[in-house]
């Protein structure tokens, strides 16, 4: 007997848009500002500042793929207001990346560090906005969502996840798609090096079907289904671009380095022995090297875990962010 | 601004443009000593705080001085008193 | 005054006694933020993440740039965070620089809340170490001062920026280091700067590494406007990267260029010297550090906050408008110059003075409001290799 769909907690944004967060979102449109965003970010509800190296002295290309990513993390659906704080000088202009999130149909604010005379007027500007904007969230309707109404991102694994656990990640994927999720599948760049996975892992850790079409880095897809993006190797970065995109939750393997959160999206860590021992407190599921009947089935129900509440991550304020750099800064 | 304090500063003989010390509205006119004479500017429109303002004729591909050295080149004509900035100057470098 | 009261280290001399957190890996932060968190260390934290491609010159590059900032004498100790036990060359090698360091290791620690718990207890341990250092009389020769530019105007050139040379001039006077950097800024300035090297090679190396850098952006496809000069730049009336360069330069004041260093490499001259980093105002500071800079004196047009975890910057505003404005980030105002009340010479005296007396203790704005942006440049030359490659 079929058991009923399970149902998260969300909210309708004004653009349409549906998350399973109300975050209200603090982007420094450049490293000069991260300070002064973080600290109006400080202690005001359900405010997250992110903070990132760019911003400054970037070429055109590089810079402009900075701002779509600095864009889509702040137009995205777990968002519910984004506040820009810009210095004034910088490559990437605060202003036009606050113009772009509110065309969008995002609640949003700006404040300028120079525009306002310094760091702690533009605190105290960013504290007040912030609260405009918590009123404004005030309004989004609660509904309840299924899978079908979620993107779920999936992280690459370069060193390659062993056959046996590999297969876990792609019933993982069909459950997904079955009940009617996106899901997107990083892909970093072959490229730029060997492959090196051994041969029987190929293809793991990237079961999204070979037809499925392919987005650009950072770049939300157009409509439903299983899709694969463009991605450098950094993991941060996969995370990053994955959110960017609208991704409303992260499944990261883990099978080399720390577990690491994302500003916008809660990251589902599924440990990978024997790497991941070590975290096993850490981790949201561990994979045995003999992974169990049910671990698949267990990574869904934590991926459903994580839309429903705040994850461990979540509570110590613990995430990272990194942005895909495709030139020098000068 | 005290009365001390010149309308524009020219930083070189030599130099094609001096900076504005204080927004001039257009109209105003300035006097800026060039070399041993003094050579008096029309701000045709606002020249906004440190922006150029000319103070010599350059014709199209002519270099921009400042500092006594080429700062760009002249992408159009550039008559005296007129705004000199990224409207009319192009870099020679670094493209 | 030639003697200064400063920390004496086996590395040199200190202007600050911090004990610095500093995660070697991005995703290393997180425990480093929580190991500091509530305590009088300082922390920072960064977006490089070793992937299998990355190159074997980023790498070193990195790995100098952490370590450098490691060691630098204003760093009394410092604790290391890693993911993995492969890291743990970097502490030796920032032991062997003669810096008291420890390491912690995520996964030998056994993940998150277990590292972060065996990271305080390391960090209690060099706290009470520093904590009975005292400074010591020192020669003035024993600074290294960093010299920055950032949201540069117009006046950036005629006022702060000739001050700050003046101030330069000073400190090599006295046998200081003064570090004139931010190459790409330097483009359309190079032949003054070549004219005043100490030797044909010291020249050559000048004009290396600023065709090197606009190699670069020819070799990317790209035109540098808008990341040099900046949006901000050109609203404060600078036009085009010469006009910017040409203002930039004169912060490196008047005396000859001993020597030229790649990015994040201490100098080995005393004197002026020139290291080759990015315009990105982060990444410039953070290079200077981890070349030993131990103070660092930047001016700003349109106004910045921005200082480091570990070395004090002193802001100086090149007009009374933005001093007045941003008077809760600027340190000093050069635009009393244009005001009529100081001369290049005087405000030069006031800045070397203010150098003495931040690097023996009085503290700017930015180390209160506790600036620690903290970025460290990558290898920005592949393109070039490739090329090179393919030829």
């Amino acid at each position: 007997m079929a058991e009923a769909p399970p149902t998260f907690r969300g909210w309708k944004r004004p653009d349409g848009a549906l998350g399973i967060r109300r975050h209200f979102l603090v982007i420094p449109s450049v490293v000069c500002a991260a300070q002064a965003a973080r600290t109006a970010a400080e202690g005001a509800p359900g405010a997250v500042a992110i903070e990132h190296q760019h911003g400054c002295a970037q070429l055109g290309g590089d810079a402009h793929l900075t701002e779509q990513v600095l864009a889509g993390l702040g137009t995205h659906p777990n968002v519910a207001g984004t506040l820009v704080v810009s210095l004034g000088c910088e490559t990437v202009q605060g202003a036009a990346l606050h113009r772009s999130i509110a065309g969008r149909g995002q609640r949003a604010e700006f404040v300028g560090i120079q525009q306002s005379g310094g760091t702690i007027a533009a605190v105290a500007a960013g504290r007040q906005a912030l609260e405009r904007l918590r009123n404004g969230a005030a309004s989004d309707p609660e509904v309840a969502l299924t899978w079908a109404d979620l993107r779920v991102g999936i992280e690459a694994g370069w060193l390659g996840i062993p056959p046996a656990q590999a297969r876990v990640f792609s019933e993982v994927i069909d459950r997904l798609l079955r009940a009617g999720a996106t899901v997107m599948q990083a892909v970093p760049d072959g490229r730029d090096g060997p492959d090196p996975r051994p041969q029987g892992a190929r293809g793991a850790a990237g079961p999204v079907p070979r037809d499925a079409a392919t987005l650009p880095y950072a770049t939300p897809p157009g409509g439903r289904g299983a899709f694969r993006m463009e991605a450098p190797r950094s993991r941060i970065a996969q995370k990053t671009g994955l959110a960017a995109a609208g991704a409303h939750v992260i499944l990261s393997p883990l099978v080399e380095g720390l577990p690491a959160g994302c500003p916008v999206a809660p990251v589902v860590h599924v440990g990978i022995a024997p790497h991941a021992r070590p975290f096993a407190g850490d981790v949201d599921v561990m994979l045995d090297e003999i992974p169990s009947a049910g671990a698949a089935a267990a990574v869904v129900a934590a991926l459903g875990r994580a839309c429903l509440e705040e994850t461990a991550l979540e509570a110590l304020g613990d995430f990272e962010m990194a942005i895909h750099r495709i030139a020098p800064t000068m | 601004m005290s009365a001390a304090r010149p309308a524009v500063l020219l930083l070189d003989a030599r130099d094609t443009a001096a900076i504005a010390l204080a927004p001039l509205q257009p109209g105003t006119a300035v006097d800026v000593r060039r070399g041993g004479e003094t050579v008096r500017v029309v701000a045709e429109t606002l020249i906004p705080f440190g922006h150029k303002i000319a103070v010599a004729a350059m014709a199209a591909g002519a270099p921009v001085i400042k500092y006594g050295e080429v700062i760009g080149v002249a992408t159009a004509e550039i008559r005296p008193g007129q705004h000199v900035h990224v409207h009319n100057v192009r870099s020679d470098r670094a493209r | 005054m030639d003697e200064i009261l400063l920390y004496r280290r086996d590395r040199g001399w200190g202007t600050r006694n911090h004990v610095l957190v500093l995660p070697l890996v991005a995703s290393a932060s997180g425990v480093a933020r929580a190991i500091a968190r509530g305590t009088e260390a300082v922390w920072v934290a960064h977006d490089y993440e070793p992937t299998p491609d990355d190159l074997q010159q980023n790498r070193d590059r990195i790995a100098r740039t952490l370590a450098g900032f490691a060691a630098n004498p204003n760093v009394a100790a410092a604790l290391l965070v890693a993911d993995t036990p492969e890291r743990s060359a970097l502490l030796d090698r920032i032991r062997a620089a003669g810096q008291r360091a420890d390491l912690v290791v995520v996964t030998e620690a056994g993940g998150f809340r277990a590292a972060v718990e065996q990271g305080r207890g390391r960090l209690e341990a060099l706290l009470s170490g520093a904590a009975a250092a005292r400074r010591e009389r020192a020669p003035v020769s024993a600074l290294i001062l960093g010299t920055e530019c950032g949201g540069s105007d117009a006046l950036s050139g005629i006022t702060a920026n000739p001050a700050l040379g003046a101030a330069s001039d000073h400190l090599v006077d006295a046998g200081g280091t003064v570090i004139l950097a931010e190459t790409t800024e330097l483009i359309g300035a190079e032949h003054l700067l070549a004219r005043r090297a100490a030797s044909p090679q010291v020249a050559e190396a000048i004009y290396t590494i600023i065709h090197r850098y606009e190699a670069v952006v020819r070799a990317h496809g790209e035109d540098i406007r808008g990341a040099n000069p900046a949006p901000g730049n050109i609203e404060g009336g600078l036009t085009t990267i010469e006009e910017k360069s040409l203002g930039a330069a004169k912060k490196g004041g008047t005396r000859a260029i001993r020597q030229v260093v790649e990015y994040a490499v201490r100098p080995a001259a005393q004197g002026l010297v020139i290291m080759d980093t990015p315009g990105h105002d982060i990444e410039q500071m953070v290079g200077m550090v981890a070349g030993g800079a131990q103070v660092a004196v930047f001016t700003t047009g349109r106004g910045t906050p921005t200082g480091s975890a570990i070395a004090p910057v002193i802001k100086v505003a090149t007009n009374s408008h933005t001093a007045s404005r941003m008077q809760d980030n600027i340190d000093l105002n050069a635009g009393l110059i244009l005001d009529g009340t100081e001369t290049l010479e005087s405000m030069g005296r006031r800045i070397y003075e203010a150098v003495l007396a931040v690097a023996q203790g009085e503290t700017t704005k930015a180390e209160r409001l506790g600036h620690r942006e903290f970025s460290i440049s990558r290898y920005p030359f592949a393109v070039l290799d490739r090329a090179g490659a393919a030829r």
